[in-house]
């Protein structure tokens, strides 16, 4: 870049933080009258010129920025590769989809093999093992933690059980303890679905570098964004090569955007049934996908990476709060509670209303809702009930009554950095006048 | 293969081994990322803009070993318009730009015999991999067979003494096509490799893993040789090139 294109750059940064100044910043909080939201993107003027400064490059698909986020972010996990995709659940599909691979010969996932999952929560987590042709064996969560007990999925594990694809529910890990030692004992593939958890450690160590092979969503509302995004993590690069393959139309070829024979053998090889020498990229080893990201997203990834840690604390902090605020109700409701040996960075701070408290909850979250603080559910509740789900083949451990309890009497609220401390007051103050007259 | 990634390299010093071979020491600008033994980088001459397309390259295999990547070294010989470039312009204090890791030529972390096969600059990423195992203290067999033109082309006569003082289970058998002296204690046989010696061996031959890499005619040749002498395709691994 020569110098005066540098110096228009620098002239129209300066424009972007304007424009960042006068339509985003020193909003002030209107109790009652500004939503609180449950999560959404939290960014200052940096990401904008991030943003711009990627559209001037003008490369458009995975560049600079995506090679540089790929590199910041394995080197965060402590993993030889971090694979950028087009959201967390594409980020789930290659995963899932990397552990098919004939690549791995006997240790390949094949069509009726199980994978244990839990009932409740998102569906992308469960849409690959279905997609697939493997079978989901289902297993309860417990309220409070959400995530499923060490003895239920000792319990589920079956002859054909080959995998487990567990998310660290709403932030807070699963027992990793319990799933390595399941791994370790029958030979089984670890997929940690980590998209709502970027930050949350588990004896210290970050979730998503446990598993063979983990995902990170970025979409709005997690703890980066990138608007669209997600990422697939692994220190094995034998399936970092399959998932960038799953990723990339399924091609054999690993060159990046605008790249040519990065492998240097272009035209040397010869491989399935394919003439000797035929052009490497359009040689296919996978039936795969086209999910790559852009680098508008990453260069956006890129400004929010350098603000992780104090993300993370403001998740943290927010919980507390919420927490220490709402304990005197704990006799109606069920709070949150961090796995043990972990420090959640919260995606969310769930809650379950107790079967005898005397409201619903969608009694309290109509009240909530009325009065501008966003609540969700937790996702799909239990999934064997989502219409979806209702016929696809899968084994269920026990009757997933707490599955069921969660469709109906849980939701979460929000603890992102885009909450301040005044916003928390107004939540905590309108769950006192909800209580007064419950 | 940990994610790839572009940076400049500082060119530290150049080495000319003959009219046509040099050795490139590249300090690297930016944290180098991980590779392994007997992975491979992109070499470009011109200037890379990271907002544009990456400029003409070429692929090196990386003859140092992971633990040291304070530096990245290459080897090459001169075999076109780019690599003549590069033997001529290259001087050292050079900024330039490389991308890596790329390639799966790997090696064993630990292997009961591992047999390499080198003509000429073909050595390379065996040098990665034995600098590796020098400083991991493998326990592996290894046996190095290295087949070079003339002794001019007998590059790494110091290193490989390392290795055979360093490393117990190392073994070297050096082929001059000539027949003359590689340098002084080192063993020479005249003509092209011959792995008729190491198969003949009564044991060891069949959990030996044989890597090849050199000149493509070499590698085919010596790997047929390998398949009509018994050895299965999956314990015969090549680093091939255009």
């Amino acid at each position: 870049m020569d110098e005066r294109e540098k110096k228009l750059r620098e002239e129209i940064f300066a424009r972007v933080e304007e424009i960042y100044r006068l339509r985003f910043a020193g909003k002030n909080f209107e109790p009652g009258k500004t939503p609180v939201r449950y999560a959404g993107r939290y960014f200052d003027q940096r990401e904008m010129i991030s943003l711009v400064d990627s559209a001037l490059d003008f490369w458009l698909t995975a560049g600079r920025y995506a090679e540089e986020f790929e590199m910041r972010f394995a080197s965060l996990f402590e993993l030889s590769d971090a694979i950028l995709v087009n959201s967390g659940s594409s980020a789930n599909l290659v995963a899932l989809s990397a552990l098919t691979s004939s690549r791995l010969g006997e240790r390949r996932l094949k069509p009726g093999d199980e994978v244990i999952t839990a009932a409740s929560g998102f569906p992308s987590t469960l849409g690959p093992i279905v997609q697939n042709g493997l079978v989901p064996v289902f297993v309860d969560v417990e309220p409070g933690t959400y995530n499923v007990p060490a003895e239920d999925l000792r319990a589920a594990v079956g002859p054909k059980t080959r995998a487990i694809f567990l998310a660290h529910t709403l932030g807070n890990p699963y027992d990793l303890d319990c799933v390595l030692e399941l791994q370790k004992k029958h030979g089984l593939w670890v997929i940690e679905d980590n998209c709502d958890a970027l930050g949350s450690r588990y004896r210290g160590r970050l979730t998503g570098s446990f598993g063979n092979i983990s995902t990170v969503s970025f979409y709005p509302a997690h703890h980066i964004t990138m608007g669209e995004g997600g990422c697939v993590l692994t220190d094995d690069e034998t399936l970092a090569l399959i998932a960038r393959s799953f990723r990339d139309w399924g091609r054999d070829c690993y060159c990046g955007p605008g790249e040519n024979n990065t492998c240097g053998k272009r035209f040397t090889q010869q491989l399935g049934a394919l003439p000797q020498g035929y052009d490497h990229k359009y040689v296919y080893s996978h039936i795969g996908y086209n999910l790559k990201v852009t680098d508008m997203q990453a260069a956006v990834g890129v400004a929010q990476l350098d603000k992780l840690p104090r993300f993370i604390e403001h998740r943290k902090e927010n919980f507390r709060e919420l927490y220490a605020g709402l304990k005197g109700f704990e006799d109606r409701l069920i709070l949150p509670e961090a796995t043990a040996n972990s420090d959640p960075a919260w995606f969310g701070f769930p809650i379950s209303v107790r079967k005898k408290a005397g409201f619903s909850r969608n009694d309290i979250t109509a009240f909530l809702e009325e009065n501008g603080i966003e609540t969700r559910n937790l996702f799909g509740g239990n999934l064997t009930r989502q219409p979806a789900f209702l016929d696809i083949p899968c084994r269920k451990v026990g009757g997933l009554e707490n599955s069921d309890f969660i469709m109906n009497c849980t939701f979460f609220i929000g603890v992102y950095p885009g909450i301040d401390k005044p916003q928390i007051d107004y939540v905590l103050d309108s769950f006192n006048k909800f209580f007064q007259n419950h | 293969m940990p994610t790839p990634a572009k940076l400049p390299v500082k060119v530290e010093s150049v080495i000319r081994h003959t009219d046509s071979v040099k050795t490139f020491i590249l300090q690297p600008l930016k944290p180098c990322p991980r590779f392994k033994p007997g992975q491979f980088l992109h070499f470009a001459l011109e200037t890379y803009d990271p907002g544009g397309f990456w400029p003409e390259s070429r692929v090196f295999s990386i003859a140092n070993s992971p633990t040291r990547r304070g530096s990245l070294r290459i080897t090459f010989a001169v075999k076109g318009k780019f690599t003549r470039r590069m033997y001529e312009e290259v001087k050292a204090g050079d900024t330039r730009w490389v991308k890596l890791p790329y390639g799966s030529f790997f090696f064993p972390d630990e292997a009961p015999e591992v047999v390499l096969v080198a003509g000429g600059t073909g050595i390379t990423p065996f040098l990665s991999y034995l600098e590796h195992a020098l400083d991991t203290g493998s326990k592996s067999r290894i046996s190095l067979i290295y087949g070079v033109r003339s002794p001019e082309y007998f590059l790494f006569g110091p290193f490989l003494e390392e290795c055979r003082r360093g490393l117990a289970g190392f073994r070297s058998r050096v082929f001059v096509e000539d027949g003359r002296p590689a340098g002084e204690g080192i063993e020479v046989t005249k003509g092209i490799i011959s792995l008729d010696e190491m198969l003949k061996r009564p044991a060891g031959k069949a959990e030996a893993l044989y890597f090849l890499s050199g000149p493509l005619a070499m590698i085919r040749g010596l790997r047929k040789i390998l398949l009509e002498a018994g050895i299965a395709a999956e314990a015969i691994r090549v680093d091939e090139w255009e």
